[in-house]
């Protein structure tokens, strides 16, 4: 079927693959639903004025009239089987997911939607998807009900607390390619909304009038890209911060990896536990200024050499090799790739200069 | 007629019989109980009317216009909760059920007059803790009271559903009253060949509310004890299902509003009856339709559950069982629409309350196969085209065939008519006014809104200001309407016994009626319908100063 793209006057844009079967569905009842009801209403004033009272006509005595009320009961029992029968098959094709469909994490909380791809990256109240590509969602709920909802997809799946829900989906591509952007992984075809479809309340004041500040305002950008810029958007992860022109750090400009590890150390809350300065007493766990290059002593009494392999072990998985004489305590802190390259670039500089 | 029978006609009506406040909130007359219900239901109308009103001015434009985010979600929960529970759900068995269903069975009254009367004073108790609830800032948790939002919201919830409860349990005691009532207290001579079809349709709600009811009331006071002594049946947290809920609400809550909409189909078919004079067409079939819906009611309640909490194949099934409804539903309009034919139609007011209310169901029912479809349901749920399926049936359906009984038994009821051209004008702008918000609500969600939103897309605002102008005719109609009632009450006129010239046997009573209803013992010889058996003095629209003649008079 032919994917209707610009919203018509009564349905939204068909931007998925089950949007023209909803939408066929949605006509033959409303088609059926208006000659219904002109019939209904037809026939109720015609016989109305027909039959009005007129002095010294009586009223003809009204009977069983076997004929008519078998035929009423052949014809509800026809409206039930036409619209059961009519009514999933859509819905079947909805229900399943295709087997090879990316698979995306949704965490909805009262008023926000997090998604998180394959991969780790984390994106919030938008979401980056391919065209052309079965796309499932896997969904839950930190707090109340809430219901992923996107009319131009045709898709709808409450979310209940305590419990997964999955719903999916395949948009289709719309036009030409958007404004070309520098990158590839930035190029979007076209965006669309997902908003939440189960009352779950609001903030008190004005805030719930701007964006995910309640249930109405409760909405994700959906960005749709062809598929292999979709892959790139995904592989290189979330923007690296980068020291602002007024000191701080933030997202914009370009800078080197050990820059950006600077800032990620401080942000993903590094600090908190590692010395980074010459001459400053130890925090909780190992000082890193000056480590790189060194012998550690582990706590099973090996050791091992500080170095790009060991660092980046002990970011990702923190218990593997504990340094002797600290305590096992350290977190593991979702980062992404090029994240933790950062980081370890950072780590690597922190020497004394020659 | 012997002179016992004359002295009887010198006897006051049930109105007047006794004087005060008290003698109103002891009494066992099933008539005054009516009245009380009645008086309690059109203030909580009003009052649901209003917050309607509230909701409109907020969402005739996108931004904020006057209320928060969080009164908006306040208002349109207590508007749904009163309108449903306070309103709606005991309109027909309580006012119309309790008043007329002894006569129409030719009783002096209900089989347990004081039954009836602590069932007012549950639903009363019920009304005021949902007016404290109002007065402890209300509840936010929408009128289902749907966990687990419904347990962070505050204490006004709670008090809610205890109010509901009650409520619940009062409708209880009334469909056991009415049951037991059609059972045995029929005067000689009618058997249920012909029994009228209000009669029917006030069995089939009772049924309805017997069996609903307590799943009502006990999922009510579940929530009560989750929120206070957290039970953990519920709530996640503590390891409930919210599902549970979902199912417990709806399999007691579905039914409980099928159930308006068949005391909405009674009252039609007695209009409709009384206006044609004639009876209705396939009579049989039509009593019977209404039992089935109530038991069919039983069966829908999956539907609510589309897109959360059922499997793929338990939607199927409850697409399948939900569509069930149509079978009778169609054996009931087609057959109105053959009663319409050959019949010596007259159009006073509850003549057009009757027609709209074929109109409306029309669409409600249409409205409703396309929540019923999964493929267009799920996609359809929680949007503002299943609120708009929802008005179509209670606000629609049901309110207006609530409205049209008013209006045809207002005469009996009081003994006082109202203005007929007022009435009728608000008819007209009830159905405009009502048709003007509700048909743009199914473009509105059609193309993705949202339901319980304070605020939309801009390429909305349109059709929410044409819905919106249409609320406000809507609630400026229900005013009209309860202000022409009101003002007939004052009439100095009486109203004719029977101004319709109705055969049905409430008509054969004074106007209003005295406290055992009849002056006389009926026996009846002819049937509800039986305009040809009727005789001219029964079926005249002469003063209620008229000697009430029985179809049979006996000593």
């Amino acid at each position: 079927m032919e994917n209707q793209t610009e919203p018509s006057l009564l349905l939204p844009a068909q931007l998925s693959t089950i949007a023209p079967q909803v939408d066929s569905l949605y006509h033959a009842l409303l088609w059926s639903s208006v000659v219904v009801s002109v019939a209904v209403v037809a026939a109720m004033l015609f016989f109305a004025w027909s039959y009005r009272r007129r002095p010294g006509v009586k009223a003809e005595p009204s009977g069983e009239n076997w004929p008519l009320q078998v035929g009423a009961i052949l014809g509800g029992a026809a409206v039930v089987l036409v619209t059961f029968f009519s009514g999933w098959g859509g819905f079947i094709t909805a229900a399943q997911a295709p087997d090879d469909s990316v698979a995306i994490r949704v965490r909805a909380d009262a008023w926000a939607w997090q998604f998180e791809h394959p991969n780790g990256l984390t994106e919030e109240n938008e979401v980056h998807v391919p065209a052309n590509v079965p796309v499932r969602l896997v969904m839950s709920s930190a707090d109340v009900a809430h219901s992923f909802f996107v009319p131009d997809f045709r898709v709808q799946q409450v979310i209940e607390p305590g419990s997964f829900s999955s719903v999916w989906f395949e948009a289709v591509e719309r036009g030409s390619d958007a404004a070309a952007s520098d990158t590839v992984a930035d190029r979007v075809l076209y965006s669309t909304r997902a908003t939440c479809g189960e009352y779950c309340g609001a903030r008190g004041d004005e805030t719930a009038w701007s964006p995910n500040g309640g249930h109405a305002t409760m909405s994700a950008a959906i960005h749709v890209q062809h598929e292999q810029d979709y892959r790139a958007f995904v592989a290189r992860g979330p923007a690296l911060p980068c020291r602002q022109p007024d000191g701080t750090c933030g997202i914009g400009g370009e800078c080197s990896a050990e820059e950006s590890g600077g800032c990620l150390f401080t942000s993903k809350t590094c600090s908190a536990c590692h010395q980074n300065q010459a001459d400053r007493p130890q925090l909780v766990g190992p000082t890193l200024y000056g480590a790189w290059g060194h012998e550690q002593p582990l706590s099973d009494g090996t050791t091992v050499a500080v170095d790009e392999s060991y660092v980046r072990q002990s970011i990702l998985q923190p218990a593997s090799q504990i340094a002797q004489g600290f305590p096992n305590v350290m977190p593991t802190i979702p980062l992404t790739d090029r994240e933790v390259t950062a980081l370890v670039a950072y780590i690597q500089s922190l020497h004394p200069s020659e | 007629m012997s002179t016992a029978v004359a002295a009887r006609e010198q006897e006051p009506d049930y109105l007047s019989s006794k004087k005060g406040i008290a003698s109103w909130l002891t009494s066992v007359d099933p008539k005054r109980v009516a009245v009380l219900y009645l008086a309690a239901i059109l203030t909580f109308f009003a009052v649901g009317s209003v917050l309607a009103v509230l909701l409109r001015v907020e969402t005739m434009s996108a931004g904020r216009a006057m209320l928060s985010a969080s009164a908006y979600d306040r208002l349109f929960s207590m508007h749904g909760a009163i309108m449903v529970f306070l309103v709606l759900v005991p309109a027909f068995p309580a006012v119309l059920g309790n008043f007329f269903v002894p006569m129409m069975v030719g009783a002096r009254g209900l089989a347990f007059p004081r039954l009836a009367v602590v069932g007012f004073r549950l639903y009363a108790a019920g009304a005021v803790l949902a007016l404290v609830a109002a007065a402890l800032n209300g509840s936010d948790a929408s009128w289902t009271l749907a966990v687990p939002y419904s347990l962070h919201a505050g204490i006004g919830a709670t008090v809610l559903a205890a109010g509901i409860a009650l409520v619940a349990l009062s409708s209880i005691l009334t469909a056991l009253n009415l049951v037991v009532t059609v059972q045995k207290m029929r005067a000689p001579g009618l058997d249920y060949r012909r029994l009228p079809l209000f009669v029917w349709g006030m069995l089939a709600v009772s049924l309805v509310q017997l069996f609903a009811s307590p799943v009502l009331a006990a999922t009510m006071l579940l929530l009560v004890a989750e929120k206070t002594i957290s039970l953990g049946l519920f709530d996640p947290s503590l390891g409930g299902d919210p599902v549970l809920y979902q199912h417990l609400f709806w399999f007691g809550v579905h039914p409980i509003l099928y159930g308006t909409v068949i005391g909405a189909m009674a009252v039609v078919s007695e209009i409709l009856a009384t206006f044609t004079r004639r009876e209705v067409s396939g009579h049989r079939f039509v009593a019977g339709s209404l039992i089935a819906l109530a038991l069919l009611a039983f069966l829908g309640w999956g539907q609510h559950l589309f897109a959360g909490g059922l499997s793929v194949y338990a939607t199927l099934v409850f697409s399948a069982l939900g569509l069930l409804v149509a079978i009778p539903a169609v054996v009931i309009v087609v057959n109105w629409l053959a009663t319409l034919k050959g019949g010596s139609i007259a159009f006073e007011t509850p003549m057009l309350y009757a027609l709209g209310v074929i109109v409306l169901l029309t669409i409600a029912g249409l409205a409703n196969l396309f929540l019923m479809a999964p493929a267009v349901g799920v996609y359809l749920r929680g949007t503002a085209f299943e609120s708009a399926a929802l008005h179509y049936l209670l606000g629609g359906a049901a309110l207006f065939g609530f409205l049209g009984g008013l209006h045809y038994w207002w005469p009996k009821m009081f003994g006082r008519g109202y203005n007929e051209t007022l009435a009728r004008a608000g008819f007209a702008l009830l159905f405009i006014g009502f048709n003007l918000a509700f048909l743009t609500q199914f473009a509105l969600g059609s193309r993705g809104l949202a339901g319980a939103s304070y605020d939309f897309a801009a390429d909305f605002q349109a059709l929410q200001l044409v819905s919106s102008i249409g609320g406000f005719a809507l609630v400026a109609g229900v005013l009209l309407v309860l202000v022409v009632l009101g003002m007939g009450l004052a009439e100095r006129e009486r109203a004719p016994k029977n101004p319709w010239g109705s055969a049905s046997y409430e008509w054969l009573a004074a106007s209003p009626p005295v406290e055992d209803n009849f002056a006389v013992e009926l026996v009846m010889e002819r049937g509800p319908y039986d305009y040809d058996l009727a005789s001219d003095e029964e079926l005249s629209d002469a003063g209620s100063e008229e000697p009430a003649v029985a179809a049979t008079p006996t000593e």
